[in-house]
């Protein structure tokens, strides 16, 4: 009896001097072996249990379990400690210069004229504006006598257009998508018109043989000038910056009456005039005006009935100005170094 | 068109500087472009009289001048050929700048001495004549200060008119505008009839064969003139507004159009045919030599003004050269009409000649109006050229002028603007325009619209007249968007930002490119959506060659700026775009499509430190394209081999669904490659995003995710080498077994140690069940039955 527990608390005490000095994770191993393997040390103190009293076998077991228990933490201490260790020197090991570059993973662009056509999109959309489309491909009637341009009215003029065929011909401007929503629906119609126009002009920086244009109206009961001007000072802030200032002049246009042409204060030099806006704080971004009763007929509407407003912009210009860009051919060279920026 | 500051102030009072001017007539709608001061900073010049001249003795081309100013005399040497005595002139003295910076000092020249220097009016910075020096006219008090002298300094305006003003293309018409601005009286020209024997028996002819082309033809007939240049004030005043002074009877119809709005024109009467007048219309092919010397051939539909034999004016656009008028001249017929609009707009077009004439009738001049102005230049004419008599009007008015009203109403005109105008207001703003009021009934007023205006036609454009008065500024701005209106949802729009997402996030750039094409590209890549050897559809007035037809394809101009990007040495391109072909269905009628065209060369990403780039391959290319299907929600379609000329045989693909063809994808033929100056590797795509439009389900669909593990089994068969993975597929799709949740491709392999001819696969299925944990005898033996049914089906066998 006194025997085996002297004979414990020796193996307690090497134990723990051994898992002490121990210097490795293989050390610890072989400790773990020789201690609580099959024919370890502790293992073989539950052997010598035969040899005592039964009465002083529990006392005697107990003791060999907590001394099991002890050289198992210890053990397991040592092993954690271990491997902290060795994770430490790995992560020394595969420090990474992370000032160099990483791996290219590019991401694309959006084209610069699609982010102000959308952006111009977005605005109308939240104040309830569906969208529609139409062709390009355009009969005259829709792109001229429809809207109140009939042949030889120096009007013409003011667009220099393509002919595809007699009566064809590729759209000066998205206006004809008035004329041809208002055939479709009853009032109340509000609407706007993204789309690509075309203008039989020459191609330099200023300007280009097409370009995006949005056409918007509103045909209700009491649709106002007032209105017009509301939502044109709203677009101009939603887009330009909320401190941007609107300046309306009559115009003249065909399809509406009265016209107007709306400048929004120059949002380059705040106004303060600089090159872009010639010197005068104003750049002009839009025409509009009350939809000519000549055109709500020809759409099927009754002019005693219904009034509208309609407003058309160019996307290009707009984009031109917003980013200080000076020449529109940059828009459809698509060198991605251009695009890149956007 | 332009507009003198100083000559404006004869018309109206303006209580404004040129620059608040500009301001104000631009907000009135006359869009102001440019101001150009003329004759600014002109300090000690004074107007000087030549009263002796004398040979300089040492230069014959020299003379020495003796100019009186007030009390002062200079003496100057003076080189102008066109110097004389009696002459004012402008005299520019010790300390004066000109424009072009020289100083005028006193100097000797060639041993005479020289206090000044007389001036020509391109010295002075007043206009371009440089060939002598500028003779004033007896308005000029030597003496005064030259720059104070009236007609000297002044603005030109430069004005943006819109083509519905007409009555503005004038000094008097933009006089009216700010008479209507400021309240100030509008002062019309005056003028009296000349001391001048007035012949009440001269007469002329006068036939209108067409009324409806020309409603009223007047004239006068002033005899015994003598033509010479101008006075100062009279070429003065035209060629401040860019006209060119070429005699006094000339001269006075320019000044005329410009002061008030109406196109005239001289004729030498001694060179009248009859002498009469005949307007017609040409006939085919007659010929006229225009004023320009330009032999020009007419036809049927253009107007003409004609004697007994010829044409001699296109009517209201050029004059003829047989019957102008010259220094010679003695009889003139002094011509005003009312011409057609559309008829002048009509031959200006066919002949390609715009005129001040025609610019203005073509926009509409004032058929009342046009007989006063008419009576001012005769007037002028024979005062200014001395003339021995003068006929009363000749007239043929053949076709009345109407007079015309609007009826309006004064509350429908509050609410399309949107203010609460009073009727008073109302009325008080229309009175202000002049326009007549003939009747009142409570809110309906009817009008008389003055003939000038020959835009207003509709109550809306009464609208626009009270707007524009009261102020656009001053228009308030109504809360936008009050009422409700049913909203269309558009799936285009819908599809096209969430593809411009979805291939953003891939790394790809969105390109747009001009949809007008050179006709030959069609001829290299043409169109996989239109029959073959199907030609573009062109449009008839193309720019250049290269904007000719309307694209049939995406594709040329993505790998146009594939080769642009690469030439920049762009390393990873990866490009698309969305947008309209034309699909050609017969020469001058297309369909439009909607379409995304895709487009790869060279590496994936840009190379790096790393190590080599990964390259685009056919395999990636398909994978992507899946992929983006993929997230659209579209499985329905299958892919096969395609031949198109422009695209590498074996390595190129169509997309499609039953019947319908969805879209070509895969490499660019290697020649065609090199043809473009892009990689070889270059892959392209381009599909009918409107079927995508259709098809796609961004909803999404949930189904629960399972609850037991899965287990897989691999299959490794050996097939012939010529089964396309397409046909496995379909055989492995056709005994599917239902505890199958998937399966998948693993290794493709040919070479030793298989066969010659054939290939090897490996692929690994997916089991599971949806209702317990599978186990393994039970996958082994569906996996098993299921195999043994394929092995057969293909004739193939297992590794």
């Amino acid at each position: 009896m006194f025997e085996i527990k002297s004979q414990i608390s020796k193996i307690k005490v090497d134990a723990e001097s051994l898992i002490r000095s121990c210097e490795n994770k293989n050390e610890i191993e072989q400790l773990r072996v020789r201690f609580l393997g099959k024919k370890g040390v502790v293992t073989a103190l539950y052997k010598n249990l035969k040899d005592i009293t039964p009465e002083q076998r529990p006392e005697v077991g107990d003791l060999i379990n907590t001394l099991k228990d002890e050289v198992a933490r210890e053990l397991d201490c040592k092993q954690s400690f271990f491997l902290r260790e060795s994770l430490r020197s790995r992560l020394v090991e595969e420090e990474l210069d992370v000032t160099l570059p990483g791996k290219p993973v590019t991401l694309g662009r959006i084209h610069p004229i699609t982010k102000v056509l959308q952006r111009v999109i977005d605005i109308f959309q939240a104040l309830g504006f569906s969208v529609a489309e139409g062709p390009e491909i355009e009969k005259e009637y829709y792109n001229f006598d429809a809207l109140n341009i009939p042949s030889h009215h120096p009007a013409r003029d003011m667009q220099d257009t393509f002919f595809i065929d007699v009566g064809t011909l590729l759209r000066t401007h998205t206006s004809p998508v008035q004329i041809r929503v208002m055939e479709n629906r009853k009032p109340p119609v509000r609407v706007i018109a993204p789309g690509r126009v075309y203008r039989n002009e020459a191609i330099n920086a200023r300007s280009y043989c097409l370009f995006h244009q949005v056409e918007g109206f509103y045909v209700d009961k009491h649709v106002t000038f007032a209105d017009l001007k509301g939502i044109l000072g709203h677009f101009s802030r939603e887009m330009f910056g909320a401190k941007t200032a609107i300046r309306i002049r009559p115009s003249y246009f065909p399809f509406t009456e009265p016209s107007l042409e709306c400048d929004v204060s120059c949002f380059l030099c705040s106004a303060k005039g600089c090159r872009v806006c010639k010197y005068t704080g104003w750049l002009e971004i839009l025409g509009a005006g009350m939809i000519h009763p000549a055109v709500l007929k020809a759409g099927g509407f009754d002019p005693d009935e219904v009034q509208g407003y309609a407003f058309g912009m160019g996307i290009e210009r707009t984009a031109l100005l917003l980013y200080g860009i000076n020449d529109i051919r940059l828009f459809f060279e698509n060198d991605m170094r251009f695009l890149s920026q956007f | 068109m332009k507009i003198s500051y100083s000559w404006l102030q004869e018309f109206v009072d303006v209580p404004y500087t040129p620059e608040v001017l500009a301001d104000k007539l631009t907000l009135l709608g006359l869009e102001v472009a440019s101001l150009t001061p003329i004759g600014k900073n002109l300090s000690n010049v004074v107007v000087g009289e030549v009263i002796d001249l004398k040979p300089h003795p040492q230069a014959d081309k020299l003379k020495v001048c003796t100019v009186a100013a007030g009390a002062k005399k200079y003496n100057v040497v003076c080189g102008a050929p066109n110097v004389a005595v009696g002459q004012r002139v402008p005299l520019a003295l010790e300390g004066c700048v000109l424009p072009d910076g020289m100083e005028i000092k006193k100097t000797e020249i060639r041993g005479v001495g020289s206090q000044g220097m007389i001036c020509s009016q391109k010295e002075l910075g007043l206009g371009d004549d440089a060939a002598g020096i500028m003779v004033l006219g007896e308005s000029f008090e030597p003496g005064t200060d030259f720059n104070s002298a009236k007609g000297i300094t002044d603005c030109i305006f430069e004005i943006e008119l819109t083509p519905n003003r007409p009555d503005c293309l004038s000094m008097t018409g933009i006089a009216r505008e700010v008479s209507i601005l400021t309240g100030n009286v509008l002062r019309y020209p005056v003028y009296s009839k000349p001391e001048v024997l007035e012949k009440q028996d001269d007469n002329i002819s006068i036939t209108i064969k067409d009324p409806s082309l020309c409603e009223n033809y007047s004239a006068y007939i002033i005899r015994g003139i003598n033509v010479s240049p101008s006075p100062f004030w009279l070429a003065n005043k035209i060629e401040k507004l860019g006209m060119r002074s070429i005699n006094t009877v000339v001269d006075v119809t320019n000044f005329v159009l410009l002061e008030m709005g109406h196109p005239l024109h001289a004729f030498d009467l001694n060179k009248l045919k009859g002498p009469q007048i005949i307007v017609r219309r040409a006939l085919q092919c007659e010929k006229i030599i225009t004023l320009d010397s330009k032999e020009r051939i007419l036809d049927k539909s253009m107007l003409v003004i004609a004697d007994s034999d010829d044409p001699v004016a296109v009517a209201g656009v050029m004059g003829g050269a047989s019957s102008e008028v010259s220094v010679e001249t003695t009889d003139i017929l002094l011509e005003g009409a009312y011409f057609n609009p559309v008829s002048i707009r009509k031959t200006a077009k066919s002949l390609g000649l715009s005129t001040e004439a025609s610019h203005r009738f073509e926009r509409g001049t004032d058929r009342v109006g046009f007989q006063k102005a008419l009576q001012r230049a005769a007037y002028l004419i024979a005062e200014l050229c001395g003339a021995s008599s003068i006929s009363p009007l000749i007239e043929n008015n053949a076709l009345p002028a109407e007079e015309k009203f609007i009826v309006c109403n004064t509350k429908k005109i509050s609410s399309l603007i949107g203010v609460e105008l009073s009727h008073d207001e109302i009325v008080a703003f229309i009175e202000k325009l002049g326009i007549d009021i003939v009747q009142r009934n409570h809110e309906n007023l009817k009008l008389s619209i003055p003939s000038y205006r020959v835009d207003i036609a509709i109550e809306e454009d009464i609208v626009e007249e009270i707007a524009r008065l009261y102020g656009y500024d001053k228009i308030p701005m109504a809360r936008p968007g009050s009422t409700y209106v049913e909203c269309e949802v558009n799936k285009k729009l819908i599809y096209s930002r969430f593809t411009r997402d979805v291939l953003v996030g891939a790394g790809f750039y969105e390109t747009l490119t001009c949809s007008l094409v050179s006709e030959s590209v069609n001829k290299r890549i043409p169109c996989w959506l239109s029959e073959p050897n199907m030609p573009p559809v062109c449009v008839q007035n193309p720019i250049s060659e290269m904007q000719k037809a309307l694209q049939a394809s995406l594709i040329p101009n993505l790998l146009d700026v594939v080769a642009v990007n690469v030439k920049h040495k762009a390393e990873a391109v990866k490009l698309f775009e969305l947008g309209n072909i034309f699909v050609p269905v017969s020469p001058m009628q297309a369909h439009e499509k909607y379409m995304l065209c895709i487009a790869v060369a060279g590496n994936i990403e840009p190379a790096s430190w790393h190590g080599s780039a990964e390259l685009w391959d056919f395999y990636k290319f398909k994978g992507f394209l899946v992929g983006y299907l993929d997230i659209l929600d579209i499985k329905s379609y299958m892919v096969d081999r395609v031949t198109l000329e422009y695209l590498h045989q074996g390595r190129s693909a169509k997309l499609y669904d039953g019947d319908t063809f969805i879209g070509i994808f895969g490499q660019i033929h290697p020649s065609v490659a090199i043809d473009l100056g892009v990689p070889e590797n270059t892959f392209i795509a381009e599909l009918d995003a409107q079927f995508l439009i259709d098809k796609m389900n961004l909803r999404g669909a949930y189904s629960p995710l399972p609850k037991y593990p899965a287990v897989e089994r691999d299959l490794a068969i050996v097939v012939d080498r010529q089964i396309n993975f397409q046909q496995i597929a379909e055989t492995l799709a056709m005994f599917e077994p239902p505890l199958m949740e998937d399966w998948k491709l693993v290794s493709l392999y040919e070479g030793d140690p298989i066969p010659e001819g054939k290939k090897s696969l490996s692929l690994r299925m997916r089991y599971r069940s949806a209702d317990s944990t599978l186990k393994d005898e039970e996958a082994d033996s569906v996996h098993n039955d299921y195999a043994a049914q394929v092995v057969r089906k293909l004739g193939c066998e297992l590794r």
